[in-house]
This record gives structure tokens, C-alpha cells and sequence, in this order.
């Protein structure tokens, strides 16, 4: 029998191992969401309150096209709502462990969700990983990274040039690729592995690349994760 | 009337900027920690675990398949090397730290 899950000193501490070295490419990213917000008209308080309270380049990007005049508004709200809706999906998916730990330990845990340190947890977590601090610790170290490159870049502002010469830009999309080639390779035969994913891949993408056209912000995502979902009921037991 | 209305030196300006921030952030919140609240109502079966494992790896790959769509070559090229990375080495640093470096090449040489 497994053991219960848990959240321990050294699971967050196990996380922020992980993810430590994730965290340093935050940093740029950070930088550029401190840039742009200054460049918008925000003071630096407000970037830095927004990189702490909120913890979501997707979200806190999204709303500086609001800036100034529909801050706040309901459509500010919903867009945030629809750009972060993948989150739901991504705390579905932690549930079947997140769930066995009493609701007020695991509520706090989940302020610390985001995309790198859910793809570690959900990976950690299927190889046998019982401790909710590797999510913690992992969003722990990327938030610290996340806010103080926020406070760099609203300090230093545009000095910092193109972050795009430094790759920043396709940081996101290199780490989410390791993440779902990485299964791939522990598997006895990858190309079976792949042969078995191609309908998920296929459709994920094609709704989600559709998706961006015609529906609105963020939701592209959630349709993918709908028929990705649909797909895997599908091809389970088959 | 604007000077009674400040608060240690927030101008009520600033305090609906701040409400709004406050309020992003409860609608976060509520996002990260809806999906483990939903399914608290319903028991895990293996099919479901099956079906929430692909909703995973769908959310991955829609956010990179999105990306690529909308940034065209340089992050098509950056996520094929990333994966050639993975499967040639297994380590996900050096292949995120490949795709880096030579889509910020790609940038300095296309100007």
C-alpha cells in the first residue's frame, strides 16, 4: 500500500531543489513583466504588488492591456478568469494526491500552483513522489524568482534591451517540451509511446492553434484539455 | 474631498488599482484551487485518472502548439530542438538551455 500523502519541511525543500535551477530563467521573465509594466505607466509598487499577490506572467501580462482605463472592470476579471482557467484543469489533475491531505494544508499549498512546478509535481507524484511540498517548494523558489525579477525590471527598466537575444521568449514553450517528451523516454519502447500520444498530440494542438483564433484569451487551452481528457477516456483499456 | 479620502498616502486612485490587483488575485486563487475542489465530489476511478492524466498533457501541449502558431519559426525551431535535446541527452536543462541559445542566435543574426 502507498504511502499517505503529506507535506513535509523536506518535500518543499525537494521542490525548491528542482525547480532551482527553473528559477534562474524566471528571472528574464520577470524582468521583461517589470519592463512592460513601467513602460504601461504602472509605478513599481504596483508590478511588485501584482508579481506577489497574483504569481502569473500569463494573467499579470494580460492585464497590462487593460492599463490604465479598465482597471477595474469585469471584463479585466473574466479575461484573468479565462487566461488562468487552465489551473483548474492542472488541479484536477494533482487531485488524486492533493486530495488524501486535509483541506487546510492543501488550500495554502495551492497558491504556489503554476505551469513548471504542476509539470514537475504531476510527474514526481505518477513515479511515486507522497509529499505536497515538492509543489510548494517548487512554487516557492519560482515566486521569489518571479518578483524580485519583477522588482529588477521595474528598477532598471528598458537598460536591460532586447530579452529576446537571450532566448527568453521561447523559455515556456523549450521547458514545456522536455515535460512531455520526458515520459516518452522512460517508457520500454518510446516509439510506441509516441504512436500511442499522436491522437492526443494531433487534436490538443489543432483545437488549441484553432482555439487562439476564435475564442477568446486563455480558453483555447481549456478546449484542448477538454478533448485531450476525451481522448485518454477513449484510448483507456483499448 | 480627495484629500480626506487618502489613506496614508494612497490616493483613491491608487486604492482601486490596488482593489483591482486584490481582485485578480482572488480570481487566481479561486482558479488554483477550483479543480482540486471539484473533484473532491467525485470518487477517482482509473478511467478518470486516465482521462485527467491526458487533460495534463494536453494543457502542455496546447500552450506549446499556441505559441508556435503564433510566433512562427523561431519557436518551432526552439521547441524541435528542445525535444531532440531530451531524447539525445535526457536532460531537460541542457536542452531548454540549447533552445535558448540558439533562438536568441536566430534573433541576433535576423536582426
Amino acid at each position: 500500500m502507498a504511502d499517505k500523502m503529506k507535506i513535509t519541511v523536506a518535500g518543499v525543500m525537494g521542490g525548491i531543489r528542482a525547480l532551482g535551477p527553473i528559477a534562474v530563467f524566471i528571472l528574464p521573465f520577470g524582468i521583461a513583466f517589470g519592463v512592460a509594466a513601467i513602460e504601461k505607466g504602472m509605478t513599481a509598487a504596483q508590478a511588485l504588488a501584482m508579481s506577489v499577490l497574483l504569481y502569473s506572467a500569463a494573467a499579470q501580462f494580460a492585464s497590462l492591456e487593460y492599463w490604465p482605463a479598465g482597471f477595474p472592470s469585469l471584463a479585466l476579471a473574466l479575461t484573468i478568469a479565462a487566461v488562468s482557467a487552465r489551473m483548474v484543469i492542472m488541479g484536477a489533475a494533482l487531485s488524486p494526491w492533493s486530495n488524501e491531505i486535509p483541506r487546510k494544508e492543501r488550500l495554502p499549498a495551492f497558491f504556489f500552483l503554476s505551469d513548471p512546478n504542476f509539470a514537475d509535481s504531476f510527474q514526481s507524484f505518477q513515479a511515486g513522489e507522497r509529499d505536497l511540498g515538492r509543489l510548494v517548494g517548487g512554487g516557492f523558489i519560482l515566486w521569489i524568482a518571479w518578483i524580485l525579477g519583477t522588482a529588477f525590471g521595474a528598477a532598471a527598466g528598458a537598460q536591460f534591451g532586447d530579452l529576446d537575444l537571450f532566448g527568453v521568449d521561447v523559455l515556456m514553450a523549450a521547458y514545456f517540451t522536455t515535460m512531455i517528451v520526458g515520459p516518452w523516454l522512460r517508457e520500454s519502447s518510446v516509439v510506441r509511446a509516441v504512436v500511442q500520444a499522436l491522437p492526443l498530440i494531433i487534436a490538443a494542438s489543432a483545437v488549441a492553434v484553432v482555439g487562439d483564433m476564435v475564442l477568446p484569451a486563455g480558453w483555447n487551452i481549456v478546449a484542448a484539455a477538454l478533448v485531450g481528457g476525451a481522448i485518454g477516456g477513449w484510448q483507456y483499456g483499448r | 474631498m480627495a484629500d480626506s479620502l487618502m489613506i496614508s498616502g494612497v490616493a483613491p486612485g491608487d486604492l482601486a488599482i490596488y482593489g483591482a490587483i486584490v481582485m485578480m488575485a482572488l480570481v487566481i486563487y479561486a482558479m488554483r484551487i477550483a479543480g482540486g475542489e471539484l473533484m473532491s465530489l467525485f470518487s477517482m476511478t482509473p478511467r478518470l485518472k486516465a482521462v485527467l492524466t491526458a487533460m495534463a498533457t494536453a494543457v502542455l501541449i496546447a500552450i506549446v502548439a499556441a505559441e508556435c502558431a503564433r510566433g512562427g519559426l523561431r519557436p518551432s525551431s526552439a521547441v524541435l530542438v528542445a525535444a531532440a535535446g531530451m531524447v539525445i541527452t535526457k536532460s531537460p536543462l541542457f536542452s531548454i538551455a540549447l533552445a535558448m541559445t540558439l533562438a536568441g542566435l536566430a534573433r541576433w543574426l535576423m536582426g
